[in-house]
């Protein structure tokens, strides 16, 4: 196809720098934090207002260039992994907070502004922004609506889909829709919910109005080791179970507590079989009673030890190792493989028991790192990407993870998005009559496939693929698809 | 379930159209739907399952409020998101379907916020599961929580997902008498403070306040706030839309910026000043019967939507249609 009648309108709209051709500029928007697939884009756009961003949109539609959107690119899952034939749209020069409107507790912010600066612009009026998913330093708020991005916190704030009050959405048909309000609840059809984390497939994110949440009066970390995981496990479910709710409820297995320990020095017991940090949060009344309560629920379940981290230092020195994880079981490794299925929590020290006998079938390490208060699995599969089928084998570990996550009641993403990565999973976790639908709502909004194609929603070709190799009761999947 | 789907595929065939109804406890508020044919789901009713643990509840669509609200108490949880329960009637189909959310909504979120997964039967008859009982979930689209306040216009529920929450361990209400002019900058001053609010609403130069959560808290807040101690029954009464400013014959709300200053129509404040039930149809206000008017390329986008589930046109024809731009 000869793309110059659509390369020079793209210079036109993208002046300053704003459209990248060359392969050296190209390069660093190969991939995104899934850095295991790379794919240099055909062309990059940086639009830098709202009418740059629709004149790209419709220079695109016209041409039938399909469009990855793009945030700080720290997404987990490949959602913004660039195609060859398509142009990368970056909106993080789009990086404005429009307003702070303490009256009404929102902000109202440009797609690129980074998630941490929300919280920052508004601390001085003792408020903040809660999702907080841990790129929170570098992702981008239209990254987090796209993904519908949660984090530690989100067990007692919800997740973005719960902090997005409105939305200003580009389509791709050229029209700007305004979603939702200043307050809360617009009467009608929930549109906030469906565009919280479409990851790009529904539409581009020009503004967002953000919910504000005042600062909590006290913090206080606790921090419990216990002698298992399945101990830990239940630690968990009682502590929910007797009505309380903390800001985060976080586990961490032996191997991740060896690691982070060995990185960061947080002082965590080295003997411990699991860890569970718990964060809660409050009046200084509250603190004090929570703290008491909790402590006791786990010491009824079973606890080696409780610490309690009643100061910013301490709580700091608590959180560290867990916050390093990742890194810290990075060092073990060459290569890591982070996986993100949602389980009920019930089913927490039963999965993970699970994954340690998959782990030496497969001959491959597993630190586990998680949200257990939302029953949230982070497992990092250890491998080597130059020994010759370890990412293979770290994949389909992985794959069988999440097909466990789907056994059991879960789902096989939580919070990082299907993106390029888990579609084959969304493959065990819907029928075909599931994904045809999801197929149609995305027609709706984009009936030429332009926005984001290829992610997400798996074809039903892609499963029949897929399904041939997993045969449930002896049914196959999709008959009426031709084999490949 | 079975019944629903060949009823669909029938009206499909024939080319009429079908009106979702429960209880009919909202038809007062809504009024009625009309269309060529009624699907009653008042008779597939129950809880599917329950673990209070896992703070998560599957109901059949057809189930009563009254009895999953029963079922909850029992194990000393709640729906946090209070629908108004009018006057004992109502299915949990239509309280998710209708999405309203009572006075707790600011803090304990909305309606939307607790459904974490459906089943549900489209326009083609497909009876499909979207979400499920996690609390975190991104795979695919949210289906789910975009049959909530959409009225039915998509699809039916046959099973819904919704988080639960303890029944806080305490609760205080009380009130005291505040101006008019300064009702709205008490109340945001408010929220902007870590207190432990489920409930702040204005109406007749009183203000009222409901504190819940753990007791010494509560107490705590409570010293700091003063007034006068009240019972729950005014509370109660705001949810279930009993009070005199609620008489839907002839008031209507409206959803604002919460803290816009307070109009001359605007009878009850409520949301801290996000939602204003006003004694008149002023701008920006509209009757339950009727949901407000959509944007030109929302509501060609809405109809779209609905052509994605009910291409059509089964269910609850008239919802949409009262969204056309004018």
């Amino acid at each position: 196809m000869n793309r110059s009648p659509a390369i020079s309108a793209l210079a036109q709209t993208l002046p300053d720098g704003g459209l990248i051709l060359d392969e050296a500029g190209r390069r660093p928007y190969e991939t995104d934090g899934l850095s295991a697939i790379k794919q240099l884009p055909w062309a990059v756009a940086l639009p830098k207002s709202e009418e740059q961003v629709l004149e790209v949109l419709r220079i695109c539609r016209e041409h039938g260039i399909p469009i990855v959107p793009r945030g700080a690119g720290t997404g987990l899952s490949g959602g913004a992994r660039p195609r060859a034939d398509g142009l990368l749209l970056s909106l993080s020069r789009m990086n404005r907070i429009v307003e702070i409107d303490v009256d009404n507790l929102v902000a109202r912010v440009q797609p690129g502004v980074r998630n941490l600066a929300v919280s920052e612009a508004v601390a001085e009026h003792g408020l903040f922004y809660a999702p907080d998913p841990s790129s929170q330093i570098a992702c981008s708020i239209g990254g987090n609506v796209a993904e519908n991005a949660g984090g530690v916190h989100c067990l007692k704030y919800g997740l973005t889909v719960h902090n997005v009050v409105a939305l200003r959405v580009a389509t791709i048909d050229g029209e700007v829709l305004q979603l939702g309000g200043h307050g809360h609840d617009a009467f009608g059809i929930d549109w906030l919910a469906l565009m919280c984390g479409s990851e790009g497939m529904l539409g581009i994110v020009l503004e967002a109005t953000l919910r504000l949440t005042p600062l909590p009066e006290e913090k206080r970390v606790l921090m419990a080791a216990f002698p298992s995981l399945a101990a830990a496990g239940d630690a968990v479910a009682a502590l929910i179970g007797s009505g309380l709710i903390p800001a985060g409820l976080e586990m961490m297995d032996a191997l991740a507590v060896q690691a982070a320990e060995d990185f960061v020095h947080a002082g965590y017991p080295r003997d411990a079989a699991a860890l569970l940090l718990c964060e809660l949060d409050g009046t200084a009344a509250e603190v004090a009673q929570t703290s008491r309560q909790t402590i006791e629920v786990f010491n009824a379940s079973g606890a080696l030890s409780v610490e309690v981290a009643e100061d910013a230092d301490a709580q700091a020195r608590m959180w560290l190792g867990r916050k390093a994880a990742f890194p810290a079981v990075g060092r073990l490794a060459p290569d890591y493989y982070c996986m993100d299925g949602t389980i009920p929590r019930h089913r927490i020290s039963e999965v993970l028991d699970a994954i340690a006998r998959m782990s030496q079938e497969y001959g491959l390490r597993v630190a586990n790192v998680f949200h257990a208060g939302d029953g949230n699995l982070h497992p990092l599969i250890l491998y080597d990407a130059n020994v010759p089928g370890e990412l293979e084998k770290a994949e389909t570990f992985g794959g069988a993870i999440l097909e466990l996550c789907v056994e059991v009641g879960g789902t096989v993403t939580g919070e990082h998005g299907v993106g390029v990565e888990k579609l084959d999973q969304m493959c065990a976790q819907f029928p075909p009559a599931e994904l045809e639908q999801f197929m149609r709502l995305k027609a709706a909004f984009d009936e030429h496939k332009l926005l984001n194609p290829g992610k997400a929603v798996p074809t039903l070709t892609r499963c029949a693929e897929v399904g041939g190799m997993h045969v449930h009761d002896g049914k196959l999947p999709f008959p009426h698809l031709e084999r490949f | 379930m079975q019944a629903w789907i060949d009823q669909i595929n029938e009206a499909r065939a024939a080319g009429r159209t079908l009106a979702i109804q429960g209880h009919g406890s909202k038809v007062r508020a809504f009024g009625e739907l009309s269309a060529d044919g009624v699907l009653d789901t008042t008779g597939f009713s129950g809880i599917v399952s329950y673990q209070p643990e896992e703070l998560v509840v599957t109901v059949r669509s057809g189930t009563s409020l009254n009895e999953l609200e029963q079922a909850l108490k029992e194990n000393g949880q709640q729906l946090a998101f209070e629908p108004p329960r009018l006057e004992g009637r109502g299915t949990v189909g239509g309280t998710v379907a209708s999405g309203l959310s009572g006075p707790a909504r600011p803090w304990c979120g909305a309606t939307r916020d607790a459904v974490l997964g459906v089943r549900l039967i489209n326009g083609l008859g497909e009876l499909l599961t979207f979400g499920g009982q996690v609390m975190k979930n991104v795979a695919g689209y949210d289906v789910s929580r975009l049959q909530a306040g959409a009225l039915g216009a998509f699809a039916v529920l046959c099973e819904v997902s919704l988080r639960v929450m303890p029944i806080p361990k305490a609760q205080v209400c009380a009130s005291r008498a505040v101006a008019e002019e300064e009702a709205i900058s008490t109340m945001r001053g408010w929220c902007r403070q870590p207190l432990p609010l489920t409930g702040l609403c204005y109406s007749e130069g009183v203000l009222r306040w409901r504190l819940a959560g753990h007791a010494d808290a509560v107490a705590d807040a409570q010293r700091k706030l003063g007034g006068e101690a009240d019972d729950a029954g005014f509370w109660e009464a705001l949810r279930d839309w009993s009070l005199p400013q609620q008489n839907f014959e002839q008031a209507a709300r409206r959803v604002c910026p919460p803290g816009d200053p307070i109009e001359t129509t605007d009878k009850l404040i409520d949301w801290a000043g996000g939602i204003r039930w006003t004694d008149q149809a002023v701008a920006g206000a509209h009757r339950l019967a009727t949901t407000p008017a959509l944007g030109r390329a929302e509501y060609a986008l809405a109809v779209r939507l609905k052509q994605a589930f009910d291409p059509s046109g089964i269910f609850n024809p008239e919802v949409l249609r009262a969204n056309e731009p004018s």
